[in-house]
């Protein structure tokens, strides 16, 4: 069990944010010390220039140094706080200088979040706050949403499976700069608004039908603020209310004028500009489900991002995590039709090679991960056709919104597969090129292990199964329990054993 | 049912000061109270009744000059009455002072002398002393005086008298003045200001207890100044002037200079009165006459002025018989250094002064050493001279520790030495915050941010009264020492909010004004008013100070009219009126003048039976949810819940020092034959009671296994 004392920094669209809080990884809690946050105009910059301005950066550390002062009173040095970006910086073409900047200012070093990691903390929220509802959530569809200051996050998720992840860019800030541009009237608000929604709608749709939904699940501060100031049932960690409920009330403060939010509700005046925005998207989004019940979680996504500090590997949370991620990459799969039956055998045998072979490769259980997409999804590029699928497989995954799952991983998911077949890397193959060379090794020990996994399903007959693996002298020895079978794969299975020689200087022998 | 909008139910606010004023005087004429203590109370009033003048009189003298009827603190709308009132009031005051002027004269001296104190008047001066006081006037008070000679022309005089200041003033025999001027100039009158640092009272080295006043050796020696030349007649006065002026926070950058423009200019304002002795009518008429007062604004007194100066006679005389019995404080139960741990356990409720304040003092001196203390954020508003707790302050800035001290340069008469001592923690490196703008800083309240295995723990502190170990003596308020994460995390929000790092309005646990404590307390006010039936009548309960709020006093008569039972304990200026049919029959207010002043704030709302209880820093007063910074704090812990719940019942079962008001708006007091009890001495005895049993815990407790039963 570790006790210690962390804080997580983020900088949003339309404020920074610090939360100092004491975390255990005994029991997996945190206690929150601080939550305190500061407007900045980074979002309306970015979203409507491109780049954040001098003025801007210029508070944007101001800002910084007074956090640093309270971050201090805490023990804590800027090294130790995990600072973050969302996706005003991430969106913004000076994001460099401004990371750099701040660092050489500050000290803080700052991450930018990528759309779908942000999913990934949004995700570790929900769960935590809604524990008690999961049952419930499980047994229907489901949709996740917050709507930011520059995008939209949705989470669909069917019978308690992630179908898809996206990131939209809708946002409260881009909403009001539309706005702006027009009249300001609250028909064209709605006419905007309903554009942009019906768009995405429709997108989603194809994934899976929003008349399906029946929960919706709303991040984010303005379904906060709604939650919290109009008597909706509270359950410590999250408030429960009906759509209509949730409809009526967004209406209702949508009314507001921005001096009335600020005296009424203790926000602060960026916060008021953006709120009824944001109400008023999520409100479109919801009256094209069919949910009954809305729940606003306590927890925001620097919450979640706590959690995963704290959640431990064993942890059920990890595990529905990780069911999540592989339910995602199993969709992306579905949509371009691969052959279930082959992907689901090779990802089986791929996790036992993995697990057995643990000795020689020494990889972690994030690795273990993403060897099972590269699995399942190795062969997807057949979809186009068939000839170099692996040249198509690697093109659609590293192309693909896979949930939780980064923008390195995901190229190195594209990479394990691109080499389940045919020749190993080489110089011209950028995406191989792009990783750093710890990332390269890694691909190769899984690519030498997905190609053993795949020739043993040679035929899409699903009739060898890995059983065990040892190591005698210098030979890796795989048994398995069909050798009449894996007789008849006896040169495909040598050839296919290149890399692995290669990268692990073990021969192989599979029996 | 009556219209509690009605500006007739609102009592007039000067005169609640006076009433409040009167049971002071009361006390100082109590027989059973030592005659020293009874001293001190004179000596109070003076000191209030100076405030009186320079606060509110001002007030009204500024509503007549400019007919700003809005600058009075007072809904009555007492519009083409201010002049009435202002007779009324400087009428009052007269008689106060004439009882205050005859119970000194006729029962203290005497009765001190009896004791073999005496205060020695020049005609009793035998050749020694006289000599002795000579040689001391020439030696050590002479060149402290600065006489101000004036000619002709008196225009000058106006600006150089200050605030406050004692003053001689006299002039030469009319004969000389004649004679000088065939000559040369000679000046018609003379002022000397007594030297600020000057001791009032001159201990005679050769005699026990025996003193002289500063006044008569001024008196009685000035005229060696002029030598040659004979005094006609002498006056001391001392002119009280238009105190209430502040900083202007929006026209000044530069806040602690601006402040110190703020204590200049106090000394030149608008004169309101002037109190005096002496014989010379006609001296005493001329030099009102400099400063433009009128006769009624002349208080002429029988006796030695400027009472205040009067406690330095009781803080030097020892004699046991004249003052309170000293008060067995009840001390810290465990080693300061289970400090920690004893606060974790469960909160810890300090009353003071039956509870040591060394608790709160050691908290600091504890945090400033303690390695693992990384940050003390404390608010400061009046702290004593030489504090320890700006000791200890310093001390942990000087060894890392993040200090941010947000010091309210505002509180008034306090300001200069706020300033000294806020530069000195600054130069240690602690953060300062000379407070907010437009807001002064009433809340009181510290955190500390402490390391425990790995993670933070922190501590707060939440008082009714001020950092300050000597007020902590006398008067009565409530601390509380927790270490409740959420109570602790509203804390810290609080601090945020002061030192410009968040704009958070609301908290869970505290109730903060400017931003929503008026509104709390109405709310609470109302919930109890909906919560309310024949059967089970709604109860509120509140101890303050004052209680002058418009709206908070409307929603009671509310309250009242809808039989929720309000039990008030206002200590000083009460606005609402208690006992008119139909409007406030169900309202009870009471107050108590003691030994101790009581200052604590309590609120106590039943709440159907679920009973919240607060403890705070303010007032029911417009000023304090307005304009200051207050805290209000809903306690958590079930111990010090009963605990406050206990001594707040207490004060309503007072018969022998409480006082009721009257719908006549005086105060009454309780008119009980029987055995009398008096809160005050009940918490003395307990806190009595507690000191022995600390004395007597052993010293060395051996660490034994705890039996463990299997």
């Amino acid at each position: 069990m570790m006790q210690k004392t962390t804080a997580v920094l983020e900088i949003g669209s339309s404020g920074i944010r610090l939360l100092i809080a004491n975390i255990n990884t005994g029991t997996e809690l945190f206690d929150i010390l601080e939550n305190e946050s500061k407007p900045t105009m980074l979002g309306s910059d970015v979203f409507l220039h491109g780049m954040v301005s001098l003025p801007v950066i210029n508070e944007c550390v101001e800002t910084l140094h007074v956090y640093k002062e309270l971050l201090q009173s805490y023990g804590l040095h800027v090294r130790q706080v995990h600072v973050i970006a969302t996706s005003a910086l991430r969106e913004a073409s000076n994001k460099d200088n401004f990371v750099d900047i701040v660092l050489m200012r500050t000290g803080f070093k700052i991450k930018i979040l990528e759309d779908l990691e942000e999913n990934h903390y949004m995700y570790f929220a929900v769960m935590h706050a809604l524990t008690r509802e999961s049952e419930n959530l499980t047994a229907k569809n489901a949709m996740v949403i917050e709507t930011g200051g520059g995008s939209t996050e949705i989470l669909l998720i069917k019978k308690g499976q992630i179908e898809a992840v996206h990131s939209f860019q809708l946002g409260t800030i881009r909403i009001a700069s539309a706005v702006q541009a027009v009249d300001g009237f609250p028909e064209s608000i709605n006419r905007i608004i309903q554009d942009q929604v019906s768009t995405i709608v429709s997108k989603l749709n194809a994934e899976l039908p929003l008349q399906s939904i029946e929960h919706v699940i709303i991040m984010g501060s303005d379904a906060r603020l709604l939650a919290s100031t109009e008597h909706v049932d509270f359950y410590d960690t999250y408030w429960k209310l009906t759509t209509q409920e949730f409809i009526t009330n967004s209406e209702k403060l949508a009314q507001y004028s921005e001096m009335q939010c600020i005296q009424q509700f203790d926000i602060d005046a960026c916060d008021a500009v953006t709120m009824r925005y944001g109400l008023l998207i999520l409100r479109e989004f919801i009256r094209h489900t069919h949910a009954d019940t809305v729940f606003i979680p306590v927890y925001s996504m620097r919450e979640g991002f706590l959690l995963s500090l704290v959640v431990s590997e064993k942890n059920k949370i990890q595990n529905e995590l990780k069911k999540h991620i592989v339910a995602s990459a199993r969709s992306i799969g579905k949509k371009f039709h691969f052959d279930e039956n082959h992907a689901n055998w090779v990802r089986k045998n791929m996790l036992k090679l993995f697990d057995s072979l643990e000795f020689i490769h020494h990889l972690s259980k994030r690795d273990r991960l993403l060897a099972e997409i590269a699995a399942l999804l190795h062969d997807i590029g057949v979809y186009i056709r068939s000839g170099s699928h692996h040249k198509h497989s690697e093109y659609i995954i590293s192309n693909s919104e896979i949930f939780s799952i980064s923008n390195e991983e995901r190229i190195m998911i594209a990479c394990i597969a691109r080499y389940h077949r045919k020749g190993g890397p080489n110089p011209s193959h950028a995406n191989f090129m792009y990783l750093d060379k710890a990332d390269r090794i890694r691909v190769l020990k899984l690519s030498a292990l997905l190609r053993i996994a795949d020739v043993l399903d040679h035929n899409h007959n699903q009739s060898i199964r890995v059983v065990s693996a040892e190591r005698k002298s210098n030979t890796i020895i795989i048994y398995t329990d069909n050798p009449y079978e894996l007789s008849l794969l006896k040169q495909d299975i040598e050839k296919k054993a290149d890399i692995f020689e290669y990268v692990y200087g073990y021969s192989l022998t599979v029996v | 049912m009556k219209d509690s909008n009605l500006e007739e139910y609102y009592g007039n606010r000067e005169k609640a000061i006076l009433a409040f004023n009167k049971m002071i005087l009361e006390e100082a004429c109590k027989q059973d109270v030592p005659l020293l203590e009874r001293l001190k109370f004179l000596s109070i009033l003076s000191g209030n009744l100076d405030e009186f003048f320079m606060i509110r009189v001002s007030g009204l003298r500024s509503a007549l000059l400019e007919d700003q009827v809005s600058a009075i603190n007072d809904k009555k709308g007492n519009q083409g009455r201010h002049k009435e009132l202002l007779n009324e009031l400087y009428q009052e005051v007269h008689e106060i002072h004439a009882k205050q002027y005859a119970i000194l004269n006729n029962e203290i001296f005497p009765g001190l002398e009896m004791y073999g104190v005496k205060i020695l008047k020049p005609d009793n001066w035998s050749a020694e002393i006289y000599q002795y006081l000579e040689t001391l006037f020439v030696n050590e008070i002479a060149p402290l005086l600065t006489p101000i000679a004036v000619f002709e022309n008196t225009s000058n005089v106006f600006t150089a008298i200050g605030n406050l200041s004692l003053h001689a003033a006299f002039w030469f025999k009319e004969e000389e003045i004649q004679e000088y001027k065939n000559n040369e100039p000679s000046p018609s009158l003379v002022f000397i200001q007594f030297p600020k640092n000057c001791n009032r009272f001159y201990k005679i080295p050769t005699l026990q207890n025996t003193f002289v006043l500063l006044d008569d050796i001024i008196v009685t020696f000035c005229a060696s100044l002029y030598p040659g030349r004979e005094i006609a007649d002498i006056i001391l006065f001392k002119i009280t002037r238009d105190a209430d002026i502040s900083v202007d926070e929006l026209n000044d950058d530069d806040f602690v200079s601006a402040m110190e423009d703020v204590l200049i200019n106090r000394q030149l304002s608008l004169p309101l009165r002037m109190t005096c002795n002496g014989t010379s009518d006609r001296l005493i008429n001329y030099v009102a006459q400099i400063f433009n007062l009128h006769e009624q604004e002349i208080f002429r007194f029988n006796g030695p002025l400027d009472l205040k100066a009067f406690m330095q006679l009781y803080d030097t005389i020892t004699i046991e018989e004249l003052k309170f019995p000293t008060l067995k404080q009840a001390t810290f139960p465990y080693d300061f250094n289970e400090l920690w741990d004893a606060v974790k356990r469960d909160d810890i409720l300090l009353q003071f002064p039956y509870d040591s304040f060394e608790t709160v003092e050691k908290l600091f001196e504890l945090a400033a050493k303690d390695p693992d203390v990384l940050a003390i954020k404390t608010t400061l508003y009046r702290v004593a001279p030489d504090s320890s707790i700006v000791r200890s302050l310093t001390k942990a800035a000087r060894a890392g520790k993040q200090v941010t001290a947000v010091v309210e340069l505002k509180a008034r008469f306090d300001e200069a030495l706020n300033i000294h001592w806020a530069s000195k923690l600054e130069q240690a490196g602690a953060i300062v915050v000379y407070g907010v703008m437009h807001y002064k800083i009433h809340a009181k309240t510290c955190l500390i941010i402490r390391r425990e295995r790995n993670t933070i723990k922190r501590y707060s502190y939440i008082a009714t009264g001020n950092l300050n170990e000597k007020t902590a003596q006398t008067y009565v308020d409530i601390g509380l020492l927790t270490a409740h994460s959420g109570i602790c995390h509203d804390v810290s929000s609080f601090f945020n909010v002061l030192t410009g790092l968040s704009t958070k309005k609301s908290f869970n646990h505290l109730v903060m004004a400017p931003f929503s404590l008026r509104s709390k307390i109405e709310e609470l006010i109302e919930r109890e008013i909906a919560k309310s039936s024949p059967e089970q009548p709604g109860l509120i309960i509140a101890k303050l100070n004052a209680l002058n709020d418009y709206a908070i006093i409307q929603a009671l008569y509310r309250a009242s009219q809808h039989g929720v039972h309000i039990k008030l304990f206002v200590r000083g200026i009460c606005q609402l009126i208690p006992g008119i049919p139909g409007l406030s029959e169900t309202i009870e207010v009471r107050s108590l003048v003691g030994r101790f002043l009581e200052h604590s704030r309590i609120y106590y709302f039943r709440n159907g039976g679920t009973e919240d209880l607060y403890v705070s820093s303010a007032d029911w007063m417009e000023r304090n949810f307005d304009k200051r910074v207050e805290l209000m704090l809903s306690i958590q812990s079930q111990q010090a819940k009963e605990k406050v719940k206990a001594i707040l019942m207490l004060y309503f079962k007072d018969t022998k020092q409480a006082r009721i008001l009257g719908s006549d708006m005086e105060w009454h007091s309780i008119s009980d034959t029987g055995n009398q009890f008096s809160v005050q001495e009940y918490f003395m005895h307990n806190a009595a009671l507690q000191h022995v049993k600390n004395i007597n815990k052993p010293l060395l407790i051996p660490r034994k296994k705890k039996h463990n039963p299997r």
